[in-house]
């Protein structure tokens, strides 16, 4: 059996097509080889489902005329097999145009009719002696357009109600597709494999009699393959999240959710060329920036802790700095407070030089540890940032992606991991899968880190190198 | 295959009667036919533990591996959890295991893609799992721990049902039964019918139930009839399923004097009511009734027979453990050593 499970159809457009069946509800099941449908019916539509509805190739939100659609989704499993079912109703009423006379409903206690017609199973929730009321059940087999009658007993003549349904027609084309999100994670989807492979693989293939390990927890394994993954992600896996944001007019943006240590921030400029922003160590952020009394003694709360300030001195100066005293991109008759070349300034240095660690004018940040964000130097208020930052990985649990390119160093890591932490395994079995994994891991680095001769010669071409090739 | 259980006790038969030694009953080769299989039954694991600790060969027919599985596969079997009472619904994530689990071999739980295999944990495994962000359950790598009989599955999640989980497991083989009948000398006549606890028994006599019987006097030849088909022969049964008595019926001097079960049928039970109409069988005014009791069925007499259900391989084996087993009772030393000799050099054979 083939890794591929999708036509190129799915695949490429990530959609499903159907035939209506020409009534009010159409149940359609959505094939399992494709990304399983989102939708929260108490969320907004538009910002968490990961599909549209088309008829006859147009989109059907927000409900349009004249199908007006309505939508729920089930999925169930079942001997381990996930299945969706999407149901479309089309809306449907009836309009009182006749009023009758002794009916015995009322809004306290409604009592149901049933609308003679189609295949009389349409009900009329009625709450006036006229007949007034609502449609509860739509029933089927009415036709849209045409009048019913409510039944009339004896003493009563009848209400008379006019049905509005438009099913979708046998004609029609239904179109499930999925949002770009959606498909550009379906594009990407065969460079990686799972987690969750991964482990089943290891416990099928190293764990069991006659096997490398002759016993092992599935929980042993998952933790090391979680390490693993971990370890990995820091230096070897092209896991790099950016995220494009505007600083803010306090200078601040909170640490993205899976933030575990950063890349590079940069600042994008009006042609889309970004400029890197450097850490800088001429400030810091304090992490108890206290309140103190006349005598410098910090005070207590009625706890019995400290009382911190909510905003740092040593912060509230940096965001208020003239950043060009600091890098020096005055004209020479204004003081750089920093590096002043007055001579009754000489304690702080005089300039005999460019210092480039802070002779650039593209910013500074530093990451405040108290608040747990990135903070900004005041020159770059408002502009856009690029922020690049790695993850560990382990952020969606079984389903996280590994690159199919570092499968083989996460078992030969997880191979090695557990024959470490055990006894009774001779040293020199362990240290055969000790190297092991230490050549599959630099393989795996090497294949991410991507060189491709062409694109290197055409670096070192630059650099007045010859390469052959 | 199974062994025949007419098969064993005859040859039993033989070889204790051929050396003069005594006699077994059917009611002593009964209790000890189920304690010999029960004992291969237990024996196939240990010595399947044995051979995977042994060096294996994967040449066909010789693999012990291979042949000892085939010994039990057919004891082994998937179905979901059970409720109790059965029909009650699953309302939480402790599963019951099914009624005639013998061994548990594995659970997989379906609720996760592909239906993962569920790890076994013991309290304090789990309570350490947990506590740890990255061995947490998940629905693809869900744990349990087994405790009285139930499997508590984590992670829990609603709604829940009992073909949530899937046992893998072996069930306890059949007790193993030779059914007879007394003959007209008082002899053991085989009754080869499959043993079903509310099966009627076949070719016996339901004569005794009759009350009334006829009483006019005319004779009738022995005739066929299906009790609710045949005209004049009604049956109130508490199954409105039960389907296919067929009995004979002869009447003599104004009486029902046999009624002889042709085919047993199914679904009939203790307390149905066979009625016979006397004007369909020239007896007319009166009407004749059949009462059906416990007697009647396999599990209050004799009738119906269970094979072994351990494989035709181990009959020998079978043979001789019963054989040690009836020197036992008879107290006869000589066959309890003949026996346990045997026995021990197809041991040695089979382990070397």
């Amino acid at each position: 059996m083939g890794l591929i499970k999708q036509n190129p159809s799915q695949y490429y457009t990530g959609s499903q097509s159907y035939t209506s069946g020409g009534t009010n509800s159409n149940a359609l099941t959505w094939p399992t080889e494709l990304t399983p449908l989102i939708w929260d019916s108490t969320a907004t539509p538009q910002s968490i489902n990961n599909y549209d509805v088309y008829v006859d190739n147009v989109r059907q939100y927000p409900a349009l005329s004249p199908y007006y659609i309505t939508q729920s989704l089930a999925t169930t499993m079942a001997s381990g097999v996930q299945t969706q079912v999407l149901t479309l109703n089309t809306a449907v009423s009836a309009t009182q145009t006749v009023a009758g006379t002794g009916y015995n409903g009322t809004p306290a206690n409604p009592v149901t009719y049933v609308l003679i017609g189609g295949n009389n199973d349409a009900v009329i929730s009625v709450v006036g002696a006229s007949g007034t009321g609502t449609l509860t059940s739509p029933g089927t087999g009415y036709s849209n357009g045409v009048s019913y009658n409510l039944p009339a007993g004896i003493g009563q003549t009848a209400a008379v109600y006019t049905y509005n349904a438009t099913p979708i027609p046998t004609s029609s084309i239904i179109t499930i597709k999925l949002t770009n999100p959606s498909i550009w994670d379906n594009y990407q989807n065969y460079q990686y494999t799972s987690l969750k492979d991964i482990i089943n693989n290891f416990m099928l293939s190293y764990v069991g009699i006659d096997r490398v390990i002759s016993k092992a927890k599935r929980s042993e394994v998952i933790f090391h393959a979680k390490r693993g993954l971990q370890e990995f992600s820091y230096d070897t896996l092209k896991s790099i999240n950016i995220q494009e944001l505007t600083i803010p007019a306090n200078l601040s943006l909170p640490l993205p959710q899976d933030y575990v240590n950063y890349v590079q921030l940069s600042h994008i400029d009006s042609m889309g060329i970004k400029h890197i922003i450097y850490p800088t160590t001429l400030t810091t952020n304090p992490t108890a920036p206290l309140i103190q009394d006349n005598q410098g003694i910090p005070t207590q709360d009625d706890f019995g802790d400290n009382i911190e300030s909510q905003q740092s001195i040593t912060n509230e100066n940096w965001r208020n700095a003239n950043q060009r005293n600091i890098t020096g991109t005055n004209f020479e008759s204004t003081d750089a407070n920093v590096y002043n070349w007055n001579w009754w300034k000489t304690a702080y240095g005089q300039r005999y030089g460019m210092q480039p660690e802070i002779s650039q004018q593209n910013g500074w940040f530093t990451i405040d540890n108290r608040r747990g964000a990135f903070a900004f130097s005041s020159d770059l208020q408002g502009k856009l940032i690029t922020l690049e930052y790695i993850s560990d990985g382990l952020a969606f649990g079984d389903d996280t992606k590994v690159p199919k390119m570092a499968e083989d160093a996460l078992y030969s890591h997880m191979l090695y991991s557990i024959t470490s932490t055990r006894v009774n395994i001779p040293e020199y079995v362990v240290q055969r899968y000790k190297k092991d994994r230490s050549v599959k891991l630099r393989n795996a680095k090497i294949r991410l880190s991507n060189i491709k001769l062409s694109e290197f010669t055409q670096v070192m071409r630059g650099k007045s190198k010859w390469i052959k090739h | 295959m199974a062994i025949n259980v007419n098969t064993v006790y005859t040859t039993v038969l033989t070889i204790l009667n051929k050396e003069q030694r005594g006699y077994l009953t059917p009611f002593e080769f009964n209790k000890v036919a189920n304690q010999v299989q029960l004992e291969i039954f237990e024996k196939f694991f240990e010595d399947y533990n044995q051979y995977i600790r042994m060096p294996k060969t994967d040449v066909e027919f010789a693999s012990r591996m291979d042949h000892i599985r085939e010994e039990f596969q057919v004891f082994e079997k998937t179905g979901p959890s059970i409720t109790i009472p059965a029909g009650s619904a699953q309302t939480d994530n402790v599963y019951n295991q099914p009624s005639d689990l013998h061994r548990f071999g594995s659970a997989s739980w379906n609720k996760g893609v592909n239906s993962p295999s569920i790890e076994i944990l013991s309290n304090r495994d789990y309570n350490q799992i947990k506590l740890s962000p990255l061995t947490q359950p998940t629905n693809n790598f869900p744990v349990a721990k087994y405790q009285q009989d139930k499997l508590t599955i984590f992670p829990a999640s609603s709604p829940y049902a009992s073909d949530d989980v899937t046992f893998n497991y072996i069930r306890k083989p059949g007790n193993p039964r030779w059914g007879y009948q007394v003959g007209a000398l008082g002899q053991f006549i085989y009754d080869p019918t499959i043993f079903q606890p509310d099966l009627i028994n076949a070719n016996s006599s339901l004569a005794q139930g009759l009350n009334p019987n006829f009483t006019a006097a005319t004779a009738l030849a022995a005739t066929a009839i299906t009790p609710g088909v045949t005209a004049g022969v009604t049956i109130t049964t508490a199954n409105a399923a039960a389907t296919g008595l067929v009995i004979t019926v002869s009447i003599n001097n104004g009486e029902i004097v046999q009624l002889q079960v042709q085919t047993p049928g199914t679904g009939y039970s203790v307390g149905d009511v066979i009625s016979f109409n006397g004007s369909s069988f020239g007896q007319a005014g009166t009407v004749a009734k059949c009462f059906l009791s416990a007697p009647n069925f396999n599990s209050g007499s004799t009738f119906g027979s269970t094979d072994f259900e351990i494989s035709g391989s181990m009959q020998t084996e079978v043979v001789l453990s019963i054989l040690k087993y009836s020197g036992v009772i008879i107290r006869d030393p000589q066959i309890i050593q003949a026996a346990s000799q045997e026995l021990a050099q197809d041991e040695v054979n089979s382990k070397r």
